[in-house]
């Protein structure tokens, strides 16, 4: 019986492109499709994803698919395992026809795919992303984390696997693949403000993009962009907003909590919260913190 | 029977419901051919490049009812360039300029501009029909004429058009004069409507039996439409989400008791699971349920709503159903004579799909089922001989492995023997798509059982020419051949070239026939209009210099009165 694991992390692109010899200018395309099954836990590369793969079965194959950032600092590494019985050429290549495993990218390190959806706190989400083995790339993935979770969403709808390139596979109606695809309404509502406005999140690609919209939306507000942060304030009062969210459960968050694809599935609607109303979600500081790295 | 006189036989003609029995008769003698021309009023026009437009008008100059179809059917899965052509606006100047009685258009993947509609809407003082099923390259601007000047309107369905919005003002062209309505379908449409428009056009529309609305029609304007309009029996509900703690949810829930008449539901774009409880109460009623738009809806749900729905005879459902609901759709609807599952996640890891299991339950619980498109992450064999047992009065079975190319998991064999189980026991099959792993013994049973066969959808199947021989020389009744990723060549493409005259088309991309074959093809049946398709750009540079060993990309072939067409563009060559 096959138990494939894919599995997501982000890890300092450089280590990656010296472990297999590639330069910068070499990496034509933003992702590589990585055999993994030389490494060995001593090798620097040995990602902490495969290390746990590794203690639930010591007989595996595994593959990874390495998105690399913009700035190519980064890069969102997702490993698939296929544990293997006895013969190990079966397993790969059934690894190689599934390679869409791949594709459940989102899961946050340590999270395994078959493991249901956890909510995280913020503390936590705040360095869930970074929680690496490496600790060198702590220090400035803070700046790209916006990227990197929405790097693997990318990754998966480019991807690797050579049957989603296939053009008019499988067989579904482009007007149905559109229709089935687009349009994710939620209401936006201001504190303060006397009218809700509707965004369709299915629209925007990320965290940077629906802030962006939403100063347009609300164009009473400007943006004031310090060195590293990016807020909505109301010129005339100089008022703050943060912008939370009621999720699936009824719960209010902040922004940016989870990843993007995440966050999509479960926002039942937006607020614009006054930063000073918005202590009580959790420490605010800290959580505001993690929100303005994010946007 | 020279001796009856020309009324006797127009009479007598009209009892020949087919186009195929109307186009015999008129072989017969020039005296049937005059009164079967001069009497006909449903005109098909199966592909739009097979005959001039005039022709057809000079021919048939009393007809009613015209229907046309343009692009391929592989066009629906962007296999076909987007400017290709099939182009509505010449049939349209044509039955302007001698078909004044014309009362209903219908055309099927075509470009259709808001020209064309607006020279429609004013020449046809009778018009009263308008079907456009997946065309594009018109907006709303060309629905405002439609609306405006059909003053006897009385079906306009936008199946699955790629509408462009230019603003919700087009509902309100209807004039107040306008009763006429009996079918209205703008569910394609992407943008809001005028809902106050909406809502009175509703009111004044009697006759008002099918509306399905778009996705930006809210619960609250469903409310007040199914309030004026509780005779309607054939509904597509629109957004269908509210929360439930709202005024319009309750009143959601006392809306569809009153519509006694419904028989038909569509729609439930982003359905919530609770608002599917105001449906319970009419699920009794349904004959048709279309779920395959509604990815909101959690298996479970869909279980729940399709238990209460007994006399069932079409459903068409996104995956996420599972094989434990497709289950209970045995068990429940025993009345069901057509079933579409379609994956809820195309680009993703397809956990949610069907499995064999899924198909297997529903046709042995369903003893009435004749048509499936089924598309699943993987089938056996066992359970396609199983279904072909179950089922033997398939007229369509399409059945789509997700994964291309993909044996049985059991045994690790190619699905032939499952296939050729399906050919052999449905012997009124018309339509069959094929997946999974196939060798060329799939296509030795085609050929041999198939008889009836008029379209066959091939993919990543095969090992050699004979496999599409097998096909061309069995199937007598194939009218279209459609063949993707599969490794047939010239050998195959030329073996029976007076084939082709006998069918509507025959299209083939990524296959191994070259430039050479279709010109050989093409110099021998001058009857035959013989596509290329060359999207790349070193292509055009050297249209001139290429060699006849080239491989062809894409290859579209179809029979012609006409000649080549001259509104071809640039990356189509006829030869």
């Amino acid at each position: 019986m096959m138990n494939r694991i894919g599995e997501s992390c982000l890890i300092d692109s450089t280590v990656i492109l010296a472990r297999f010899g590639l330069t910068r200018t070499k990496v034509g395309s933003p992702h590589l499709n990585l055999n993994l099954n030389s490494f060995l836990s001593s090798d620097r590369l040995f990602l902490p994803a495969f290390a746990r793969a590794r203690e639930r079965s010591q007989r595996f194959e595994a593959k990874a698919v390495c998105g690399f950032q913009e700035e190519e600092e980064l890069a969102v590494v997702v490993v698939e395992m296929v544990e293997t019985g006895n013969s190990s050429t079966e397993a790969s290549e059934v690894s190689g026809l599934d390679y869409e495993e791949t594709q459940l990218t989102l899961a946050p390190p340590g999270t395994s795919r078959s493991e249901p959806e956890r909510k995280r706190g913020f503390a936590e989400s705040k360095a869930a992303d970074l929680s690496l083995g490496s600790t060198e790339v702590e220090g400035r993935a803070g700046d790209t984390l916006s990227d990197s979770s929405d790097e693997p969403d990318s990754a998966a709808a480019k991807p690797p696997a050579a049957k989603a390139q296939v053009v008019g596979w499988p067989p579904v109606r482009s007007f149905r693949r559109n229709a089935l695809k687009s349009c994710n309404y939620v209401k936006v509502a201001v504190d303060g403000a006397p009218y809700l406005r509707k965004v369709d999140l299915e629209a925007y690609t990320g965290y940077q993009q629906l802030l962006t919209a939403l100063e347009e939306m609300f164009s009473c507000f400007t943006a004031r962009n310090y060195p590293n942060e990016r807020r909505l304030v109301d010129p005339v009062n100089g008022t703050e907003y943060v912008p939370t969210y009621e999720d699936k459960d009824g719960d209010w968050m902040l922004v940016g909590d989870v990843p993007w694809k995440m966050f999509v599935a479960s926002c039942k609607r937006l607020r614009l919260m006054k930063s000073s109303e918005a202590v009580n979600l959790g420490n605010f500081e800290d959580t505001y913190l993690a929100i303005i790295k994010i946007l | 029977m020279t001796y009856f006189p020309e009324e006797v036989v127009e009479h007598i003609f009209d009892f020949l419901g087919s186009h195929r029995d109307r186009n015999t008769v008129s072989t017969v003698c020039k005296a049937w051919y005059q009164v079967e021309r001069l009497s006909r009023q449903n005109v098909f026009v199966g592909n739009c490049y097979a005959i001039r437009p005039e022709r057809v008008m000079a021919r048939f100059p009393r007809m009613k009812s015209l229907s046309v179809k343009g692009k391929p059917h592989f066009a629906d899965f962007n296999l076909v360039p987007y400017d290709w052509g099939g182009y509505a606006l010449p049939w349209i100047e044509a039955a302007a300029r001698s078909c004044a009685g014309l009362e209903e258009l219908r055309l099927k993947r075509m470009v259709v501009t808001d020209d064309g509609l607006e020279l429609l809407a004013r020449s046809f003082p009778n018009f009263k029909s308008l079907v456009l099923v997946s065309c594009d390259g018109f907006s709303t601007d060309g629905l405002a004429a439609i609306a405006t000047y059909c003053r006897g309107l009385r079906e306009l369905d936008l199946q699955e058009n790629e509408v462009d919005d230019h603003g919700r003002q087009w509902l309100n062209c209807f004039p107040d004069s306008c009763t006429s309505l009996i079918s209205l379908n703008f569910a394609c449409l992407k943008g809001e409507v005028n809902t106050g428009s909406l809502e009175r056009l509703v009111a004044r529309s009697p006759n008002l039996r099918s509306l399905k609305l778009n996705r930006a029609i809210s619960v609250e304007s469903l409310n007040k439409i199914l309030a004026r309009a509780p005779h309607l029996v054939d509904l597509g509900t629109g957004s269908f989400t509210v929360d439930h703690r709202a005024e319009a949810y309750h009143r959601l829930m006392n809306s569809f008791p009153k519509c006694k008449s419904l028989r038909s539901l569509s729609g439930f774009w982003d359905a919530s699971p609770r608002c599917l409880k105001a449906l319970y109460p009419v699920c009794i009623n349904l004959t048709v349920l279309n779920l395959s738009y509604a990815p909101a809806i959690p298996g479970d749900d869909l279980i729940k709503l399709i238990c209460h729905c007994f006399k069932l005879q079409k459903l068409w459902v996104l995956d996420c159903i599972g094989d434990k609901g497709l289950a209970v759709v045995a068990s429940t609807c025993k009345e069901l004579q057509e079933l579409r599952v379609f994956p809820s996640d195309i680009y993703g890891a397809g956990n949610t799909s069907v499995t064999e299991e899924g198909l297997v339950a529903v046709s042995s619980g369903c003893p009435k089922l004749n048509s499936v498109l089924y598309f699943c992450y993987q089938m056996t064999n066992s359970a396609l001989i199983a279904v072909a047992k179950n089922c033997p009065h398939f007229i369509r079975f399409r059945l789509c492995i997700l994964d291309p190319g993909k044996p049985d998991p059991l045994t690790n064999l190619p699905l032939d023997e499952g296939f050729g189980a399906i050919v052999r026991s449905c012997k009124n099959l018309r339509r069959l798509s094929l997946s999974g792993l196939l060798t060329d013994q799939v296509f030795l049973y085609i050929g041999m059982h198939a008889k009836c066969l008029e379209m066959l959808s091939i993919a990543f199947a095969g090992n050699s020419d004979k496999g599409m021989i097998y096909v061309l020389d069995g199937c007598k009744n194939l009218r279209k051949l459609e063949i993707r990723d599969c490794p047939f060549g010239d050998g195959a493409l030329l073996k029976d070239v007076a084939k082709y005259e006998t069918m509507r088309s025959l299209w083939m991309s990524s296959c191994e026939v070259t430039l050479g074959g279709c010109k050989a093809l093409a110099a021998k049946m001058p009857r035959l209009n013989v596509e290329i398709i060359n999207e790349s750009d070193d292509f055009e540079e050297s249209k001139e210099n290429l060699v006849d060993v080239h491989k062809v990309e894409k290859i579209y072939v179809y029979r012609s009165v006409a000649g080549p067409r001259n509104d071809a563009p640039e990356f189509v060559w006829t030869l």
